[in-house]
């Protein structure tokens, strides 16, 4: 089972999106504060992780390399935003894609699999 | 132009008229360029006028860097190939419009032109400019923190047409939930859009107000819808400023509220209204015992859609105190503020005007 950890500040997004994600078959967990990643990461070894890209304390391309460190797996990171210049920062940031806000489920989910493909071919 | 058309006295008051400065300019047989005519008001201010330049060359004439930045420009006129230009020149921006005369065998005679004084376009153009970087910001934060409420609207209903054919109340009654306090959350900052769009629009009608009454009318309203809330507020009778009602009951109604929220985490919550005089006029003061703020990040607090306190914690647009700062200036007034973090928070503000500063009823010191 693919497992997707959600880190937003915003809970009502990210318990919304972890719902949706446990009803399309994947274990989803959310993290809602900067300090807490590194031990969502821990604890919840996710294979994919959506990253909001404005949450209070919290400096992107840093936090994921830090991402990038805290674990084994070699993780696809999808920076998560409600901003409109998503398409402009995710490559700068590091990230493996992105998804704007709002977004269709269906959206999401593809974009989830398809980044997954992309690294099962370079592994 | 015809001389019998134009008397030349006329045509020098004409010229003095002008607010550019008219010239003629040569290369003489010691190969320096020299202003052989230098007239109109930008000539005056430069004291570079015919009279004043006593045959002296350009190289004595004007400041060295002037000279430096424009000789290059004057060598290519002489060769033939004018063009416009805009420098600075002793604080000043300034543009050059020069234009060749030929000699019988095509060869550059003289170069005359017009210099025009450009600072205040240039100044207004910098300004127009900021205000429109402004004006992007603002509309790029506003889609932004639309787009939050608008993710979680559509979230939530897609959960339940997901769950449209095993339907569970609890997750239902779940999403409706995050719905509804989405919708409000639009709501909320669309009005507050509104009303900070109103703080600069609406015509002021200014008039002396009871603020002590206006601000128990705020507090009256802020105890009906949170009737469990305890806490302490003190307001000195017999408050008064000039203004706008609406505009000014708009302010309580943010800084009385904001002290309602922030203190929202104390047993003791007290706000206070109240006015202290500072370097010599009355000012209103609304002090509360809550969070506070970090100082050095004052500044900030005045700006649309900057965030001292992190949304989960306290709930906020983020418009309230641009829009109350916007208010106070509109009216000639200002607003600052004083804190230290947990130690509450207090905002000086004033109406503006010549007001002489009545002693107030209690004078209270705020963090003297």
């Amino acid at each position: 089972m693919i497992r997707v950890l959600v880190i937003d500040d915003e809970a009502d997004i990210a318990a919304t999106t972890v719902e949706m994600l446990e009803l399309r078959g994947y274990k989803a967990a959310y993290v809602t504060d900067v300090e807490g990643i590194a031990e969502a990461i821990k604890r919840h070894q996710p294979d994919v992780i959506l990253q909001d890209a404005q949450m209070p304390g919290l400096d992107l391309k840093p936090t994921i390399i830090a991402q990038r460190g805290a674990s084994s797996k070699r993780m696809v990171i999808l920076v998560f935003t409600a901003s409109v210049d998503a398409e402009r920062i995710w490559r700068i940031v590091g990230a493996d894609g992105f998804v704007e806000k709002p977004f269709a489920f269906d959206a999401l989910v593809k974009e989830i699999e398809s980044r997954m493909a992309v690294r099962a071919m370079h592994s | 132009m015809r001389n019998d058309a134009l008397p030349d006295v006329e045509l020098a008051n004409l010229v003095d008229l002008s607010p550019d400065m008219l010239f003629r300019c040569e290369r003489r047989a010691d190969g320096l360029l020299y202003l052989t005519f230098s007239e109109g008001r930008l000539a005056q201010t430069l004291h570079l006028t015919t009279r004043e330049n006593q045959d002296r060359p350009l190289l004595d004439l004007v400041p060295a860097d002037v000279f430096e930045r424009i000789l290059p420009e004057y060598e290519q006129c002489f060769e033939g190939h004018p063009r416009e230009f805009v420098h600075e020149w002793a604080g000043r921006t300034v543009r050059h419009r020069p234009q060749c005369v030929f000699g019988p065998d095509q060869d550059v005679m003289a170069v005359v032109g017009a210099i025009s004084d450009e600072t205040e376009l240039h100044r207004l153009s910098q300004e127009l400019r900021a205000s429109e970087d402004e004006l992007v910001a603002f509309s790029y934060n506003v889609s932004q923190d639309l787009r939050t409420p608008l993710t979680i609207l559509d979230s939530s209903l897609q959960l339940l047409e997901e769950r449209s054919q095993r339907p569970s109340p609890e997750a239902s009654g779940r999403n409706m939930v995050r719905m509804r306090h989405a919708s409000q959350r639009m709501t909320k900052l669309i009005q507050d859009l509104l009303g900070f769009g109103r703080a600069a629009r609406s015509e002021l009608q200014l008039q002396d107000i009871d603020v002590t009454a206006l601000a128990r009318g705020v507090v009256e309203k802020m105890r009906a819808q949170d009737p469990d809330r305890r806490i302490d507020v003190r307001i000195l009778p017999g408050l008064t400023c000039r203004g706008d009602k609406i505009l000014v009951r708009n302010v309580l109604e943010q800084l009385l509220g904001n002290a309602w929220k922030y203190t929202g985490k104390r047993n003791d919550a007290r706000v206070e209204l109240g006015s202290v005089i500072r370097g010599g006029r009355e000012w209103l003061f609304v002090k509360d015992n809550g969070v506070g703020f970090d100082p050095s990040q004052a500044g900030r607090l005045f700006h649309a859609f900057e965030r001292l306190h992190d949304p989960s914690e306290f709930e906020g647009t983020g418009i309230g105190l641009a829009t109350v700062a916007r208010i106070l200036r509109r009216h000639g007034g200002t607003i600052r503020a004083e804190a230290a973090p947990g130690e509450g928070a207090t905002f000086l503000f004033h109406t503006g005007g010549s007001r002489p500063a009545k002693t107030p009823a209690k004078a209270i010191e705020v963090y003297a």
